[in-house]
């Protein structure tokens, strides 16, 4: 049962389409329409027939046009220009000159563009996208049909939206096998960013993060010196999510191997927008909102919390006092403050603009961005993060298009106002506490008064962030081109943290001084990568290859300038009128130089191969070992083009089976780690500041490798409606880098060495999309992802030598695993916990043993994205849910319930009297109980189901009638609501499942409106 | 083209090395650099002093003067802490000794200052000369406690740690051998005089090494090996070198201007001793009763340097960590040298020298003359001066038991007193556990598991 071929080559011409599109703009179409059917026609005969049928003629050169090709077509009353493009394919190429066809040998086809005239006003899907859309890989780009690698693509129509302030927050949810995690709603706090699973021991598992070509280092060393910010503040922070076209997230060895030594992490390649030939776009977005806690925990009220401490005395058998219980009888014991309202409970507004032009024609291109942000804080008094920045990209290209240039360009100025401590430490203060202000409005000094951390301290940072990058290439010969690319980071910031006298009760500021903290860091990552590219296509052969190399440095400071001894708050921002400064340097220094290449081989459109080669060297080894080589192989099979599957393609419209196998490094151990290095002692001898050797001096560790192993099966139904992905990774990771114990006599406790144990990572990740229902008036398409992982432990050379850092790893159990007591209830008796000894035998703490393991690594994890569009009326939704057990942070690890300290509700059901059963100690406010209390929550009463479904982002849009849009010369314009963290369902019963943390503030809710208007 | 490729080639045929060199780290040095100036190079020296003063080792809880005085009978203690009790009963544990990893680490820190000096042309010959003379004084100094605690050890001289990874134990004669030499040249390479950090200027603290502090040890070390004469020459320098060295009232002794110091340690938490601290605040010790009865009724040193209310250890009084400083760590003290003369002498058969510089230390502590002829009661005199003169101070009188082969018969006594069983193989201290764990090569002290 023959298939007529242009069917088949449906999804082909759209391609093709696409790429001749910059051919065929600006020339007259031939308008006639013709029909032609046959089976094995020659081009001759197809020819001839369309002189036939039109007023043209064609000419071409027969040496170079081969005409006595032959196919199947089936045309009718197609338009000329279809026609011509399907039977000329990618070899030939045509013109219209007058009534002459002019057909000659095309010029090798680069990588296929995205058609910049798509409709509009269509909602764009964003994931498990077209099979032929662009997708970008390392050095290149392909699209997921010919792909024989792992690379999830997100596109930018969401991107801004659903990540507020930090670029990582779009991939929340939509790509399979990455973990993002937040670890609070303060603006620039860490991100943990994991794909697929832990691959190291004890370092870092961060994937490689590149923006436009540049590696950036996504954390932001010393946090500038904000307790909120942490250690690890991230530095996606300090980039404009509206700027971004696309984030690819490339996951497997064929795709990573290219980025050898730092690809075992995975690698993230954020590409920002370009410029589109066409008529100049002015686009107008602006946005208001407001950000609230979203989640809330049921404390105790002030009834409770009294009932709580008076109980707690009379079981200790304690008689309160002043002194130890001045909530109960200083106090007023009426009143109450619900102080999780009070100081997280506030509104953050958040306003937006954006701005943006584009255009350009066919040899210049350009856009230009500008954009504003404005963020405050749910906490109480001024603080919040503004910025603003700019964003331009040009392009441009010779009249022959042999030479092309690109260049592109951002700046970004931030300022952070931030208190010294997030208040949601705070809210666990007792109900029945004074007024935090006075009668006459002044600060309540006489207690630990929350509110005096307004006074201080105050952090404040200015952060400026500037990239550029530019690509120059020429083409050399048909099919080879010479390309360079060069980029440029540099990330600076600067803090003050200030802590004036007004933190200190007016009485006691005589014998206080203040002090100022200032930080500077800066940022310079700088990178040049000439690069080879060549195409190479015979009959059904097309060959790609790709030759280069990188040449990469990074250079970190921070130096941190304290001053002590500040009389007058006025003064305090000016170091000169410290007392005492002190200072203290630190900084990172990292060179990268490597050679790669790549070929990829394409047969008949249905066999496919790709080899990539990586010769690597990294400043972070010693002088033996700087270098290594990574390779990975990749193959596809796409069998739904195999005559015997023709039968089946009405249902199975594409099938692909592909397998990759290779190596990839990770060298995230820090800098000069082989150096025989100094550094300060901590105090003076003689007035003066000694030296000791910190390191000794070391030149044999290596790189941790990572065998990446993936099969993955990519089906298309329905004319690729519905478009499903399995695929099953192994990695194997060995070589890990640790602090390998060393005897004492050798002067130091250890040194850096490559440990041969080996961590297994394996997973399903499935991925489904579907374009079910597309009509004029009615759309729908969803996307839905989901990911298993499992980490092992396959082999660990010798436990008894205690490696540090690796404590509790054991051998054939995953890493995250932990062997925690098992509980079991309170001593009906007593009132203390109780657990199970190695006969399952309730006994006290001393006794428990720690048999019961607990993991914390998801169990599964993903995302269910729905795009919806009704007439004029867009919805886009996306769910996120992840299965996993967490911390319980009912438990307050350093005071027990009973003390002068409030305690979530669930306390309410303590042990009370003898004989009563429960799994809660009495209340108590002496230590006595301390050891059960530590063990019960290193038991399974310290962890609980952590598992959640959240609606991450949501917008409705409106677009505005076509007919308003007209008179007033728009398009594509629209209004919207957006919601971010709309609703969480969960069981858990703390703050957030996701930050798991006490004294962190949860992700905000923001809901927010907004217009955006295009010229 | 041509370019790029020329670019590529050039990159990698000829500059790798150079496009992989991060340069220097911004926050501290590495060997390459430290040693080409003056203030860096004494900056490793300086740190190594203060390391000493602060690790805990050579002061308070985890001391050689504290731990070698429990070995030994010099205490009854007082807390039930588990290193202090297994020290006590002479049970050392190999998995909790810490002595030894510390004078390993400053050995280590004395050979890469002693290599990175020598192969430094860019320093100030005078410094240089100095610098190194401190390190070979570290290194003999450390190796003189291990080798007299841990019996044989490896004799660490390089800054390998492959080699060293994997050494084994030298010889006790060996060991000496390199602790002489050490101290000899020391002597040679360093200055009369005190010096600051800056390693040009005098000051009148003696907590830097000097010439004399070096002859001191080595007439210390010489002692224990029998040279009596080398003792005597070298004990006699210190002595006659009135002008710096003299004995001072007891109570004055210890104070950091004390004309009877040869080499002090400079507090560095806080301006008290850790000794101190220890002896004083803490008190995890008394005198024991055999040390207390011993002693001559009209001692002074009863008076001055044990404490009123139970006898503990006086010899520093100053424990408030705030205070204005009044008193340095001493390591080495003249008086010691008049004992270390004094023994010498005898052996040479010169005892009324011996008897002479007894009295030195005698006629301080308020004691008569001795009546003693024979040589055998004398040297017990001179050994039960040198128990009473230096208690509590560096494991002398543990030392000292070893060294003239009385251990056994006073352990024995000694440590069923406090609660123990005392064995011949107890007089050495465990290696270690883990490093026998992490050095197939090293072999524990006969006696103790494996």
């Amino acid at each position: 049962m023959g298939m007529p071929k242009p069917t088949i080559f449906f999804p082909l011409l759209l391609l093709l389409h696409a790429c001749f599109w910059y051919q065929v703009e600006g020339q007259v179409y031939p308008s006639q329409k013709v029909t032609i059917v046959g089976r094995q026609v020659s081009l001759k005969d197809i020819f001839s027939q369309i002189e036939a049928q039109t007023h043209y003629y064609f000419s071409y050169n027969p040496a170079e046009v081969d005409v006595n090709r032959t196919l199947d077509v089936r045309f009718r009353k197609a338009a000329l220009q279809d026609v011509l493009n399907t039977v000329l394919k990618g070899t030939y190429a045509w013109k219209l000159d007058d009534r002459s066809i002019n057909v000659w040998r095309a010029p090798l086809v680069m990588a296929p563009k995205p058609s910049p005239l798509e409709m509009p006003d269509t909602p764009k899907l964003i994931m498990g996208k077209v099979l032929d859309e662009t997708v970008i890989i390392g050095y290149g780009t392909t699209t997921q049909r010919f792909n024989t690698g792992n690379v999830t693509t997100v596109k930018g129509n969401f991107i801004a939206g659903q990540s507020g302030t930090n670029v990582l927050m779009a991939l929340q949810g939509r790509v399979p096998g990455m973990l993002i995690t937040q670890t609070g709603g303060v603006p620039g706090m860490a991100m943990k960013v994991q794909i697929r699973g832990q691959n190291s021991l004890v370092n870092g598992t961060q994937p490689l993060f590149v923006v436009n070509g540049i590696p950036y280092n996504p954390i932001l060393t010393g946090g500038l010196g904000s307790q909120i910010w942490g250690d690890k503040a991230s530095a996606f922070n300090f980039i404009n999510a509206e700027d971004v076209e696309s984030i690819d997230v490339l996951k497997d060895a064929d795709a990573t191997a290219i980025y050898g030594s730092r690809g075992a992490n995975g690698v993230v390649l954020i590409t920002t927008r370009k410029g589109q030939p066409g008529k100049t776009q002015l686009t107008v977005n602006v946005s208001r909102g407001f950000g609230q806690t979203s989640r809330k925990v049921k404390l105790l009220n002030t009834q409770q919390y009294i009932a709580m401490r008076r109980e707690a005395f009379l079981n200790d058998g304690v008689i309160p006092t002043e002194r130890n219980a001045t909530d109960l009888l200083k106090w007023d014991t009426s009143r109450y403050t619900d102080w999780q309202k009070e100081l997280t409970g506030g509104t953050a507004s958040v306003t937006n603009v954006q701005a943006s032009a584009s255009g350009g024609n066919k040899s210049i291109q350009y856009l230009l961005s500008g954009h504003y942000r404005q963020e405050g804080t749910v906490l109480p008094g001024k603080f919040g993060d503004t910025r603003g920045g700019a964003y331009f990209s040009t392009s441009g290209a010779s009249a022959n298009q042999r030479f092309k240039a690109a260049f592109s360009g951002s700046f970004l100025a931030d300022k952070t106002t931030l208190p010294g401590i997030d208040f949601t430490s705070k809210i666990m203060l007792p109900p029945n506490a004074p007024p935090a202000y006075l009668e006459d409005g002044s600060l309540n000094y006489s207690w630990l008064n929350p509110y005096i951390a307004l006074a201080g301290p105050l952090f404040d940072a200015y952060v400026k962030n500037v990239l550029g990058n530019a690509s120059l290439q020429y083409r050399l010969l048909p099919g080879l081109v010479a390309r360079t690319t060069l980029g440029y980071n540099w990330l600076s910031g600067h803090s003050q943290t200030i802590l004036p006298l007004a933190m200190y009760a007016p009485p006691t500021r005589d014998s206080k001084t203040g002090s100022l903290h200032n930080y500077d860091y800066k940022a310079i990552s700088r990178i040049i990568e000439p690069q080879l590219n060549y195409v190479y296509q015979a009959g059904a052969l097309r060959l790609e290859m790709v030759l280069g190399g990188t040449i990469q440095g990074y250079n970190e400071t921070r130096k941190n300038i304290n001053g002590d001894g500040f009389k007058n708050d006025l003064l305090i921002r000016d170091i000169s009128y410290a007392d005492t400064v002190y200072s203290k340097t630190e900084g990172a220094s990292y060179r990268y130089a490597a050679l790669f290449g790549r070929a990829g081989l394409n047969w008949k459109n249905r066999y496919l191969l790709n080899l990539s080669l990586r010769r690597d060297g990294s400043s972070r080894f010693g002088p033996r070992k700087q270098y290594a080589t990574f390779a990975a192989a990749g193959a596809g099979w796409i069998f739904s083009e195999e005559p015997f599957m023709c039968h089946l393609r009405r249902v199975l419209s594409f099938g692909k089976l592909r397998l990759s196998y290779g190596t990839t490094g990770n060298d995230q151990i820090g800098d000069y780690q082989y150096l025989d290095q100094y550094s300060n002692v901590d105090g003076t001898y003689q007035g003066v500041v000694g030296l000791q050797p910190s390191r000794l001096f070391n030149a044999d560790f290596a790189w941790e490798l990572t065998q990446k192993s993936e099969a993955g099966l990519e089906l298309g139904f329905l004319k690729d409606r519905l478009l499903f992905t399995a695929s099953h990774f192994i990695y194997r990771s060995s070589n890990q880098l640790v602090a390998y114990p060393l005897p004492d006599i050798t002067g130091a406790g250890s040194i850096i060495g490559n440990l041969p144990a080996v961590i297994r990572n394996a997973g399903w990740e499935f991925v489904l999309t579907a374009r079910q229902f597309r009509t004029k008036t009615f759309e729908w398409a969803s996307s839905f992802n989901i990911s298993f992982g499992r980490n092992k432990l396959v082999y660990y050379p010798d436990p008894t030598i205690a490696i540090p850092g690796t404590s509790g790893f054991v051998e054939g159990k995953p890493l995250s695993q932990l062997y925690v007591a098992t509980a079991m209830g309170v001593d009906p008796a007593t009132g203390a916990y109780l657990f199970a000894d190695a006969n399952n035998h309730p006994v006290p703490a001393e006794d428990a043993v720690e048999s019961l393991s607990v993991n914390s690594y998801p169990v599964f994890f993903g995302g269910w994205q729905n795009s919806l569009r009704i007439g004029r009326f867009e919805l886009e939704v996306l769910l996120q849910f992840t299965k996993q057990t967490g911390i319980n942070t009912t438990f307050d690890p350093s005071v027990m319930p009973g003390y002068p300290q409030n305690q979530y509700a669930v306390v309410l059901s303590r042990w009370q009297k003898p004989g009563d059963i429960t799994d809660r100690q009495r209340y108590t406010q002496s230590p006595g109980l301390k050891e059960g209390y530590k063990k019960a929550i290193m038991s399974d009463l310290g962890y609980e189901n952590a598992s959640f479904i959240r609606c991450r982002y949501l917008e409705a849009a409106w677009l505005l009638p076509k007919g308003m849009q007209q008179r007033l010369h728009l398009h594509d314009s629209r209004v919207y609501i957006q919601a971010q963290n709309l609703f969480t369902l969960t069981s858990y019963k703390g703050l957030d499942p996701e930050t798991q943390s006490r004294t962190a503030i949860p992700p905000l809710r923001v809901l927010s409106a907004g217009l955006k208007i295009s010229l | 083209m041509r370019w790029t490729i020329l670019l590529i080639c050039l990159l990698f045929c000829g500059g790798c090395r150079k496009l992989l060199d991060p340069g220097d780290p911004v926050d501290g040095g590495n060997s390459g650099t430290i040693y080409q100036s003056d203030a860096s190079a004494a900056a490793v020296l300086t740190g190594l002093f203060y390391n000493m003063s602060n690790d805990g080792t050579f002061m308070g809880g985890e001391g050689i003067s504290y731990l070698s005085g429990l070995s030994a009978d010099e205490f009854l203690l007082q807390q039930e802490d588990e290193l202090s009790v297994s020290m006590y009963k002479n049970q050392p544990r190999p998995d909790n000794i810490p002595v030894w990893s510390w004078l390993y680490k400053y050995i280590y820190q004395a050979n890469a200052a002693i290599e990175g000096l020598t192969a430094s042309s860019r320093l100030t010959p005078a410094i240089r000369q100095q610098l190194i003379g401190e390190a070979r004084f570290v290194r003999a100094f450390c190796y003189f406690y291990l080798v007299n605690l841990f019996d044989e050890v490896p004799l660490v001289t390089g800054t390998d740690y492959k080699v060293n990874a994997t050494m084994r134990r030298t010889p006790v004669v060996k060991v000496y051998e390199l602790i002489v030499q050490d101290l000899e040249a020391a002597a040679s390479l360093l200055r009369t005089d005190y010096l600051r950090a800056d390693m040009i200027s005098i000051t009148s603290d003696r907590v830097r090494p000097n010439k004399w502090a070096a002859t001191a040890l080595l007439a210390r070390v010489q002692l224990y090996q029998n040279n009596w004469r080398a003792a005597i020459i070298a004990a006699s320098a210190l002595i006659d070198n009135n002008a710096v060295y003299d004995t001072v009232p007891l109570s004055r002794v210890f104070l950091k201007d004390s004309k009877e110091a040869i080499w002090q340690l400079q507090p560095v938490n806080g301006t008290a001793t850790g000794d101190a601290l220890l002896f004083i605040q803490q008190r995890p010790v008394v005198a024991a009763p055999t040390f207390l009865q011993t002693l001559e009724k009209e001692d002074l040193r009863k008076q001055y340097w044990l404490g009123e209310d139970g006898y503990y250890p006086y010899k520093y009084k100053a424990a408030d960590p705030a205070a204005p400083p009044t008193e340095y760590l001493m390591v080495l003290r003249l008086a010691e040298q008049y004992l270390i003369r004094a023994e010498a002498r005898l052996h040479t058969g010169d005892k009324a020298g011996g008897l002479e510089d007894l009295m030195v230390v005698r006629r301080r502590a308020g004691l008569p003359r001795l009546n003693i002829n024979g040589t055998g009661p004398l040297d017990d005199a001179i050994q039960h001066e040198k128990q009473v003169e230096l208690f509590a101070e560096w494991g002398h009188r543990w030392l000292d038991l070893k060294r003239t082969h009385k251990i056994n018969t006073v352990m024995k006594a000694a440590t069923a007193a406090k609660g123990g069983d005392w064995k011949a193989y107890q007089q050495w201290y465990p290696i270690p556990r883990s490093e026998i764990l992490l050095n197939p090569n090293l072999t524990q002290n006969e006696g103790y598991p494996e």
